[in-house]
Parts: C-alpha cells; sequence; structure tokens
C-alpha cells in the first residue's frame, strides 16, 4: 500500500513539475505567411533609404486557381494559402535579342506548413522552350530551409517565436545558339516570418529590409 | 489543476487498498480543433488506463494517451501527444451486459512535439486535462468493451489546444494486485 501510494505520488511530481514549455501549439496556430485578407498592409524600410509597401489588393484567379494578388511597389505577385502550404505564382522570363521570353509561368510550392527548425525542402522548375528559332532551356531551384526560431526587433515592434529561414535560388539559362553559354545567377537571402505579421525582416549580401508598419486587413 | 490530481492521487492510494483491478485499451479517432490543426488533419488516439475499484462505481488509476496527427497535405509533418495522466471513472448500472454509462476524465501532462519536412520544434511539456463519457458492455469471456469520446485540451503557453477523440475501447478485470 505504501509502495504504491509512493509511486503515485512520485509520478504526479513528475508530472507536475520539472517540466519545459513552450508555444508550440500557439506557433501551430499562428499564420506565418498572411496573404490575406484584403486589405493587409506591410510597410518595409530598406537600409540605405526608402519604403516598400506590400498590400493584399484582391482576390484572383489566376491560372484557373483562386488566389490572392499581392502589390509590392509596382508589381504584383500571387499567393494560394491553402492545404497546409503556400503557393507563389512564378512567372519567369528570359530577355534574349532585346525582348523578354516567358519561360516558364505557373503555380509553386513556396513554404510547407507546418514550420519546424532544421526543416528544408527543394522546389524546382526545369524547361526547355523554343522561341525566335532558337532553344532556351531554364533551371530554377529555391531551397528553403529553417534555422531557427528567434526575437526579432524591427521597427514596427518586438515579435518571438519567429522563424529564421535561409533561401538560396539558383537559375540557369541556356540560349542554345551561337555565342551563348549557361548563365547561373544564385542569390541568398534570410527571411524572419513573425506568427500573424508575416516577413518583418529580409536580409541579401547587399540589403537590409526591416518591417516599419503593419495593417491586418478587414 | 494541482489540487484537482492531489484528489485523484489521494483517491487512487485509497482505493489501491481496497478493490480489483481494471485494465484497459482504447483506440479512435482523434480530431483537432481550433486554429492549431489548421495545417495538421485528424490523427489517431490509443490510451492504456490501469484502475483500481474503490467501489463498483468508482475506478481510480493511472494511463498513458498517445495521439498522432499528420499534415493534410504531403503526410510530411506530425503532430505526437503523449500524455501519462491520472485516470478517474464513474459508471451507472456496473456490469450490465448491455449498457453501462459512464464518466471518466484524466488530469496530467502533455508532451507534444512536432517534426515537419525533415525538421522538429522543441517538444513542449503542458498541463492536460480531458472529460468524455462512455457506454460500456460485455464482450463475453471476462471482457468488457465500450465505446464512447472525449474532449481533451492542452494548457499551453499563449493559446490553448483542444481535440475531439472518439474512442472504442476493450478492457478486463485482473483482480486486486495484491
Amino acid at each position: 500500500m505504501v509502495r504504491y501510494a509512493a509511486t503515485a505520488a512520485c509520478l504526479a511530481v513528475i508530472l507536475l513539475a520539472g517540466c519545459s514549455s513552450n508555444p508550440l501549439y500557439y506557433r501551430l496556430g499562428s499564420d506565418y505567411y498572411p496573404v490575406s485578407p484584403v486589405g493587409t498592409m506591410w510597410v518595409y524600410s530598406v537600409e540605405g533609404g526608402g519604403n516598400v509597401v506590400v498590400t493584399v489588393v484582391d482576390q484572383a484567379e489566376v491560372a484557373q486557381r483562386s488566389c490572392y494578388r499581392l502589390q509590392r511597389g509596382a508589381e504584383y505577385t500571387y499567393f494560394i494559402n491553402d492545404e497546409g502550404r503556400l503557393e507563389h505564382y512564378e512567372d519567369h522570363r528570359v530577355l534574349y535579342n532585346g525582348y523578354e521570353i516567358e519561360v516558364y509561368s505557373g503555380w509553386v510550392p513556396y513554404l510547407d506548413w507546418p514550420l519546424a527548425e532544421g526543416a528544408s525542402w527543394t522546389d524546382s522548375i526545369s524547361v526547355s522552350t523554343s522561341e525566335q528559332g532558337v532553344t532556351i532551356n531554364h533551371r530554377w531551384t529555391r531551397t528553403t530551409t529553417v534555422e531557427g526560431l528567434e526575437t526579432v526587433t524591427v521597427p514596427a515592434g518586438t515579435w518571438s517565436d519567429c522563424y529564421r529561414l535561409s533561401e538560396t535560388e539558383t537559375e540557369i539559362n541556356w540560349i542554345q545558339t551561337g555565342g551563348f553559354q549557361p548563365e547561373t545567377t544564385t542569390v541568398s537571402r534570410q527571411i524572419w516570418l513573425a506568427p500573424d505579421v508575416g516577413m518583418v525582416r529580409k536580409q541579401t549580401a547587399d540589403s537590409t529590409v526591416t518591417l516599419g508598419s503593419f495593417t491586418p486587413g478587414q | 489543476m494541482r489540487a484537482a490530481a492531489a484528489v485523484i492521487l489521494i483517491l487512487t492510494a485509497v482505493a489501491a487498498s481496497a478493490g480489483g483491478l481494471d485494465l484497459g485499451a482504447s483506440l479512435g479517432l482523434s480530431y483537432p480543433v481550433g486554429a492549431w490543426g489548421d495545417n495538421i488533419g485528424s490523427g489517431i488516439s490509443a490510451e492504456a488506463v490501469g484502475l483500481w475499484k474503490a467501489y463498483d462505481r468508482l475506478g481510480v488509476g493511472a494511463g498513458m494517451g498517445l495521439s498522432v496527427y499528420g499534415d493534410d497535405w504531403d503526410g510530411d509533418a506530425s503532430v505526437v501527444r503523449l500524455a501519462p495522466q491520472l485516470v478517474a471513472r464513474g459508471v451507472l448500472r456496473p456490469g450490465a451486459a448491455s449498457f453501462e454509462p459512464g464518466l471518466e476524465v484524466g488530469l496530467g501532462m502533455a508532451r507534444t512535439s512536432l517534426s515537419s519536412s525533415g525538421g522538429s520544434d522543441p517538444a513542449s511539456w503542458d498541463p492536460f486535462w480531458r472529460a468524455g463519457l462512455r457506454w460500456g458492455f460485455g464482450l463475453g469471456a471476462g471482457l468488457r468493451g465500450g465505446v464512447g469520446f472525449d474532449f481533451s485540451g492542452v494548457l499551453a503557453d499563449v493559446e490553448t489546444a483542444e481535440s475531439f477523440e472518439i474512442l472504442f475501447t476493450v478492457g478486463r478485470k485482473v483482480g486486486s494486485p495484491w
């Protein structure tokens, strides 16, 4: 009897004390890259001067899929946040003979929910197209790695439980005609995503962008 | 929370000196309730419970619950919740062949871990509770079956996380352990 009671007491002590806690369920329930509702607005400060305003403009239909249209400066980008992942509409063009030739357009996964430390995935496109009598090969890969959880302070505020992601994008274009060689471009960046806010900081080799203000949509 | 656990603990100690021991296992489906389940699909719940029968209508003891959830998209994410707990069960019409209604509650801690795309977040230990109804019946050969549901919650930092479980149980009385 005493032995069983002591065992039960020990079990209770183990259960109720000495346990670490972190807001895992809060992270699971947060949207780390909100692309809705319409009216949501981010104002970013660019290191060295200038602002970039990103706004969720409206809903649209692109490639037969309903999506949200975001305006970033003078450009539009399109996102779908559904079924456990965020997809981005990629529009890839190659410059040849003074013309922009579209080599790929379509939906590509961008973020795979839920995020977790150490998670990594690669998205890729490989296409070949003929235009103006030449063949253009286009290969693109983007590797995204979740590097850690951090608290981030930017002009718009301080957020804990931010995921820091590193992205490496590599693009190889080969215009298969005389005088052209495969041209490789690699861009690396780090981005910090805050719960229910989205990107609060982005850093590349030559620029840093931080969130100056955030206005949730209605 | 701690007071309730202490009450169950005392009941367990009292019951341990009196009646027989019921061992049972449950298997069922679990459905996340709320935002934490937005990118996580339904899961499978399993539970093992040992109850000392203080009285015919009341049993107290300990149990271990395990729930595993997968993601909706490509199945490369999972949330695993392991919940050691103290359990109390009250029944009406104990031992009835076809209808033994009952109420079961559990209090304990839950260890939750998340894995996704080859990575994993730090595990979280949080207080855990559950409560649900049971409908017990005889299966013959000394076995008892049951169906029921639980509503459970994890009192996690910043945000709580609830879930709903549908459970099928089977159990057997193994007599007093002493």
